[in-house]
């Protein structure tokens, strides 16, 4: 079962991971932009 | 900002997400991984994302979010008047798309209606209860109705008020729904040999021409590339609205609601059904045998299967939705492009639906037709947007349209995809797709009126190209006028 466990996290630290990452990176862009316009 | 525009990113998002997670996340992806060796398969679908999908969206939202039009004006005022026809392609397959997607969103409802009455009892025979409900006209026309209605008055309500309230609300729902199912799923006794078949690689498929096309065909279909819903999205959103990572974050999203239903489904079957054996059956039963007969027949032996059932349709009913309004949206759009004003355009498209629905409500051999002819049209659909782009120019594209605005800027690789790899790999698969409906009819690929015919293809969509050929002048005269100039 530890194979199937590792593969798993390996594919869900890719696919989640990169979903994940990229909403994030969204955020902070648009925080920024937040920030930008008040100042 | 217009009323007609996404209120934030996240609306437009929310909306683009929904629109890319439908039921072929949850009933076809988790089969097809099983199927086609497990993490392998997976491995293909990802790459697919980067060689077909996630270039083709961002060339959609390029088009869209230039030209402030449809499909049938974008490709007049992106490409040039003589290509008007292929917008004109993109959105009556997208609108063909939705005549049946209607009649499948209203199964939906009803079995979420029949999983909250607790109608899936240890015993039941769901076979029957499916084949039931499939062949009671009066059902399957009122649930159609029901779902076109609904979504008729999301769209009604315009993009702000109604198409991004609803996603905002819709789109994290169903990422609940199913993170819950899959939670529940994961942790059967015996749910561990699901996962085994649904994560570990069986290389050797790879070899199989079959798993890559599977995989591509999947992601294709999955992420909405080359449907024309993401370029009608693409209008209502800012000139500076961040191309490259909003398809990225799109088709991510997509794998990730597919991995949650994989997560939910596969190890549920693995875990519940009696053998190994009837397993495999369940797998091999189709999209709606693993949903509306295997699944709704082992959730009552599911401990809290009875929460569970509700919270799974639930989803279906949420992901078919969200993809349902995308459809609707274009053929609006394209109304609205010619000059009629959003409510009437929607009112128009909604009787459209529900009239042109009727023969696949009525006649399931009808709608498995439409869905073999329509379904491969995307193909031919994601094609014209690669010609779209060699025309305009990909490198333009990639320097003038997507990277100034662009959080990760895409390099020269984008144009070298989207230029040479992307129109090899339609080739490969629509040649694929041809072969197999010829080997596998054979007596019968010949045949213009059977229902899984190579011929039926080729005989409908050369009706519709021969039509919006000899109309392409008309078509490229009426349509870009804003509705604010005609009213």
């Amino acid at each position: 079962m530890l194979k199937t466990y590792l593969w798993m996290a390996f594919f869900l630290l890719i696919n989640w991971g990169g979903f994940a990452a990229l909403l994030a990176r969204a955020v902070r862009r648009e925080s920024t932009k937040i920030l930008d316009r008040r100042r | 900002m217009s009323k007609d525009q996404f209120r934030s990113r996240w609306g437009f998002l929310a909306a683009a997400i929904g629109m890319a997670v439908g039921t072929g996340n949850i009933w076809r992806f988790p089969r097809m991984a099983a199927q086609y060796g497990g993490g392998a398969f997976i491995l293909a679908y990802t790459l697919a994302l980067f060689l077909w999908s996630a270039p083709l969206l961002m060339a959609e939202m390029a088009i869209g979010r230039k030209t402030r039009l449809g499909p049938i004006g974008g490709f007049r005022d992106f490409v040039g008047r003589r290509y008007t026809w292929m917008g004109g392609w993109v959105a009556a397959i997208c609108l063909l798309i939705t005549f049946y997607y209607s009649v499948v969103t209203g199964w939906c409802i009803k079995y979420f209606l029949l999983a909250i009455k607790g109608s899936f009892r240890a015993g039941v025979d769901t076979a029957a209860l499916w084949s039931e409900f499939l062949h009671d006209r009066s059902q399957t026309v009122f649930f159609h109705i029901l779902a076109i209605g609904l979504c008729g008055l999301i769209i009604y309500r315009g993009i702000q008020k109604g198409v991004e309230r609803v996603a905002k609300l819709m789109v994290p729902a169903l990422f609940i729904f199913l993170m819950a199912a899959a939670l529940r799923a994961a942790t059967l006794t015996g749910a561990g040999q699901g996962l085994t078949y649904l994560f570990v690689p069986e290389w050797s498929r790879l070899l199989q021409p079959e798993t890559w096309l599977q995989a591509f065909t999947q992601s294709a279909w999955s992420t909405g590339a080359g449907w024309g819903l993401i370029l009608t999205y693409a209008v209502y959103t800012s000139r500076r609205e961040d191309i490259s990572q909003n398809c990225l974050i799109i088709g991510f999203g997509d794998q990730t609601a597919a991995l949650l239903a994989g997560l939910a489904i596969i190890p549920t079957i693995f875990a519940l059904s009696p053998s190994l054996d009837s397993a495999r059956a369940a797998m091999a039963g189709g999209n709606t045998g693993l949903t509306f007969i295997s699944l709704a027949q082992l959730f009552p032996r599911m401990p809290g299967g009875m929460v569970i059932a509700p919270v799974f349709f639930l989803a279906m009913v949420f992901a078919a939705f969200t993809s349902l309004i995308a459809m609707v949206e274009v053929g609006v759009k394209t109304l609205m492009d010619g000059g009629c004003p959003r409510k009437k355009g929607t009112l128009l498209i909604v009787g459209a639906t529900l009239i042109l629905g009727l023969p696949s409500a009525i006649v399931p051999s009808f709608l498995d037709n439409q869905d073999w002819v329509w379904g491969v049209a995307l193909l031919l659909s994601g094609f014209f947007i690669i010609v779209a782009v060699w025309k305009h120019g990909a490198e333009k594209i990639r320097r003038e349209l997507i990277n100034p605005s662009a959080d990760i800027k895409m390099g020269p690789w984008w144009s070298i995809i989207i230029k040479f790899v992307s129109p090899v790999i339609f080739l490969f698969l629509a040649g694929w797709w041809f072969y197999r409906g010829i080997i596998d009819n054979p007596g019968t690929w010949w045949k213009p009126f059977g229902t899984f015919s190579a011929a039926t293809i080729l005989f409908q969509w050369g009706v519709l190209i021969a039509v919006l050929l000899l109309t392409n002048r008309k078509l490229a005269r009426w349509t870009g006028r804003l509705p604010e100039e005609v009213d």
